[in-house]
């Protein structure tokens, strides 16, 4: 296989009445790793799966080696080694990592057996051939993320596949497995094969991609040697009209205003893996204030997330919400208490897949749009209106959610939790988590108007580029306890955020005073 | 959203096709009288007033208890139990009405039925504060205690309650005077009929126009979000099991009133788990309870009429509905998985 040509594709979706791809064309050749770019919405995904095999095309032509073929299946395709692997692994659990990767390709004991054993070892076998260490026996539930990307390339190249699509791989990975994954394509591009990757990461495409195809609404915009562009042209050919703002002036907040949120040596002790999972948190954020806590996975965010929704109780030390005890979760609906919480996992705590946008938008708030008891179908219609309006959501409120993408269903998220009236307080995680630019530039408007708005905002997240645009104070969470905090002012540096999240450097504390108190 | 939905139409046309041909072939197999017994099964309940009157009649509990089983589905748990609240619910519903032998029709009806309602509801919901409790599994438990509350009922039908003026095993007959009036002669058919439209209008009302039904649903599609929605799931799963259990013991009231007039041993034969299935061709859609009713009494009384009319054995009968109940469940197997355990998920 040397070329494959899609040309002046059209793919339209009747469900929702748009149009994923319009006039989209690619041109890929053998040996390349190829980036395909754009926003969440662009239409790469269903461009990508048209030449999976997965979606049927409406008009153009795809052709391979000059040769025009056409895909009924995923089957069709992988004759003639093109697979993909999906953004959601499909691993399958209770199969060993081997069985997985062999699945439906078993190699036959008396030409009809399938046994665990000998999948095993055919599985263990390619790993061999193509320098992968995994575990053919562990169950599949147990391997890590990054493991489990790794069974499903393994699943492709096991099926003599030579043209890999990979959709957002690196969006679930960490900064490790991230570089494990890229050196792994580079050994597949030396060996001939041709891989492309779906992403809206402009750096990553810098690093590892030789050629990059930007797609913007259904269409592809243009094709360029990595080499031979710059991450801001890149970023600009992706947004189109949009501006990007890069990093923004900074206010300096309100300072002697009681605390809002108030942590009293807060600890968690046996969190649901039995460690300890937090340590003496002392900490108040106050009205008008973004205070940005970040930490690596796994050094007590996602527990801090949990204790601020509610969802799990500290073991000792308290939390204050505007002096008083802080409301348990179920206790009453939180808006009308004056907290707004957008949950770092919004498909499945954030939002329900199996319900439309209408449903969701008023799911928090059913005092309200369940007068009496009785849905007040009219108020829940205008009001999923008005909010898809103000935060331009690509959705009608009778879309079911799992027919938006990522963004779309965060920003409905945003809609829902960031609405006047403003929140006293705000509970932020992972706010632009996969999100496009021009999106996260949407919800950092919002949540610095919530800012001036007076809404004091916890901000968890992993990402530093979004602490250090956001935040008024920076608090660096490792193993669970207070690392550092520090005013983020022109000595806050990615490098000094980095060390201090690794559990480098001497233990920080904020000198002047600034926002609520440090206790 | 919308594909999923087609396909999905697809999948039960396929499934109501492959019953009936399921159907035609064990009467190919077993009967001499091919185009007799094809006759038989799928014309002559629809053929003259009595069939077609006494189809309408089996409707009746099907789509009460099967909005019994929707609730639960819907709140995602699983009430097993439907066999013995019915069962349950018939008996209280004949107590009532043979300890109130002189009273007004009407009175006696509605508090029979509120009685049998009360039986059903209390045993689902001891299954829903088992779970809700302990985290008993709802599935096994309203199971076995529905295996239990069956063995219970047998012991009253033909020990103390015994009619002793009948060779039967059964309970003494309702006054005629209470029984539902019949609109539809010679058939069984009564105003029970009315009963279950309405019930199922009802239903549809309360899933998707009340406050309840949204914080029920929500329970069932998601459960985090649920709970992060300040929704007391434990609370969605108390009163979906009582609410299930109460309308499979209305249903067995209904029965008793419309064709039954009193409680023969292992009268129900089955309704409980037939309003499973009814319950899954509708997809919980309480209004498609009606057509998934009548469909699947249509097949039940063809198979009847087969039975009786021509050289096919009674045991076609059975082996017609096992392979009906699989191919359902088959077809709608995603759903059903959707209630393996999770690990996790309760609080």
């Amino acid at each position: 296989m040397k070329s494959i040509v899609l040309e002046n594709i059209d793919k339209f979706f009747p469900s929702s009445g748009t149009w994923a791809n319009r006039k989209a064309s690619l041109r890929l050749s053998a040996g390349e790793i190829h980036a395909v770019i754009g926003e969440n919405g662009a239409g790469k995904t269903t461009l990508m799966r048209i030449l999976a095999g997965l979606e049927t095309l409406d008009s153009g032509s795809l052709r391979i080696d000059s040769l025009p073929v056409s895909f009924r299946s995923p089957a069709d395709a992988m004759k003639l080694g093109i697979g993909m692997v999906h953004q959601h692994f499909l691993t399958i659990p209770g199969f060993s990592a081997g069985e997985n990767i062999v699945f439906g390709e078993e190699p036959r004991v008396c030409g009809f057996f399938v046994g665990r054993k000998s999948s095993e070892e055919a599985a263990a076998a390619a790993m061999r051939r193509f320098g992968f260490s995994i575990d053919p026996v562990k169950a599949a539930e147990l391997l890590t993320v990054g493991e489990r990307q790794q069974v499903e390339i393994l699943k492709l190249l096991y099926r003599d596949c030579e043209v890999l699509i990979l959709d957002e791989p690196t969006s679930v990975l960490t900064e490790q497995e991230i570089q494990s994954l890229f050196s792994i394509l580079r050994r597949l591009k030396a060996e001939g094969r041709t891989i492309v990757i779906i992403t809206h990461k402009v750096k990553e495409v810098k690093e590892i991609a030789d050629v990059v195809s930007v797609m913007r609404e259904g269409a592809t915009v243009g094709s360029f040697k990595t080499s031979e562009v710059s991450e801001f042209a890149l970023s600009a050919s992706m947004m189109g009209k949009a501006v990007f703002r890069g990093h923004r002036p900074r206010a300096l907040s309100l300072p002697g205003i009681e605390p809002v949120l108030k942590f009293e040596a807060l600890s968690l002790r046996s969190g649901h893996r039995g460690a300890a999972r937090l340590e003496n948190i002392s900490l108040s954020v106050g009205a008008g204030e973004i205070c940005g806590i970040c930490a690596i996975s796994g050094n007590g965010l996602s527990e801090l997330e949990d204790l601020l929704a509610g969802m799990l109780k500290p073991s000792s030390g308290a939390l204050r919400f505007l002096g008083g005890t802080y409301p348990r979760l179920r206790s009453a609906p939180w808006k009308s208490r004056g907290i707004g919480y957008v949950p770092s996992d919004r498909m499945k705590r954030g939002s329900c897949a199996g319900k439309t946008v209408a449903e969701n938008f008023i799911a928090l708030d059913r005092a309200t749009f369940f007068p009496k008891g009785i849905l007040d179908a009219e108020a829940a219609k205008t009001a999923s209106a008005d909010a898809i309006r103000e935060f331009s959501i690509k959705a009608n409120p009778g879309n079911y959610v799992d027919e938006l993408s990522g963004g779309n269903v965060q920003k409905m998220i945003l809609a829902r939790e960031l609405s006047d009236p403003p929140p006293r307080l705000c509970i932020l995680c992972e706010p632009t988590w996969g999100l496009d630019a021009a999106s996260t530039e949407f919800a950092y408007d919002r949540i610095l108007s919530l800012r001036e708005k007076g809404s004091a905002i916890v901000l968890l997240s992993s990402d530093l580029d979004e602490i250090m645009t956001l935040a008024d104070r920076i608090v660096v969470l490792h193993k669970g306890a207070v690392k550092g905090v520090m005013a983020n002012d022109q000595d806050v540096t990615r490098e000094k955020l980095g060390a201090l999240m690794l559990g480098l450097g001497a233990t920080q504390t904020l000198t002047r005073s600034i926002g609520g108190s440090n206790d | 959203m919308i594909e999923q939905e087609r396909k999905r139409g697809k999948v039960l046309i396929a499934t109501i096709a492959a019953a009936i041909a399921s159907a035609c072939l064990l009467i190919l197999l077993f009967s001499k009288d091919f185009a007799g017994s094809l006759y038989l099964f799928f014309i002559a309940p629809l053929a003259n007033s009595y069939y077609l009157g006494n189809l309408m009649a089996s409707m009746v509990p099907l789509i009460v208890a099967g909005l019994g089983v929707a609730f639960a589905f819907e709140s995602r748990n699983f009430n097993l139990g439907g066999e013995g609240q019915i069962y349950a619910g018939a008996l209280a519903a004949t107590l009532v009405a043979l300890l109130l032998p002189e009273s007004p029709a009407l009175g006696v009806q509605l508090l029979s039925c509120a009685a049998a309602a009360a039986a059903g509801g209390l045993i689902g919901a001891f299954s829903g504060m088992l779970k809700r409790r302990l985290g008993v599994d709802e599935l096994i438990s309203s199971f076995l205690a529905s295996s239990l509350i069956v063995l219970l009922v047998d012991y009253m039908v033909t020990g103390p309650l015994q009619d002793p003026a009948s060779n039967f095993q059964t309970t003494r007959a309702i006054a005629p005077a209470t029984a539902f009036a019949k609109i539809f002669l010679p058939s069984s058919l009564s105003i029970g009929i009315f009963v279950a439209l309405i019930v199922s209008l009802a239903g549809k009302a309360v899933m998707d126009k009340t406050r309840f039904g949204f914080e029920l649903k929500l329970c069932g599609a998601n459960g985090e979000f649920a709970h992060y929605a300040g929704i007391d799931s434990g609370r969605y799963t108390l009163i979906p099991m009582a609410l299930s259990g109460a309308l499979h013991g209305l249903a067995g009231s209904l029965m008793i009133f419309g064709s039954y007039y009193r409680v023969m041993r292992g009268f129900s034969s089955g309704i409980g788990w037939s309003a499973i299935a009814v319950s899954l061709i509708a997809k919980n859609n309480p209004l498609a309870l009606i057509p998934a009713a009548a469909f699947y009494s249509y097949l039940d009384s063809g198979a009847k009429s087969v039975m009786m009319g021509s050289d096919v054995s009674s045991e076609i009968v059975a082996i017609v509905q096992a392979v009906i109940f699989l191919l359902i469940t088959a077809s709608r197997l995603p759903f059903i998985k959707a209630f393996a355990p999770k690990k996790g998920g309760s609080e």
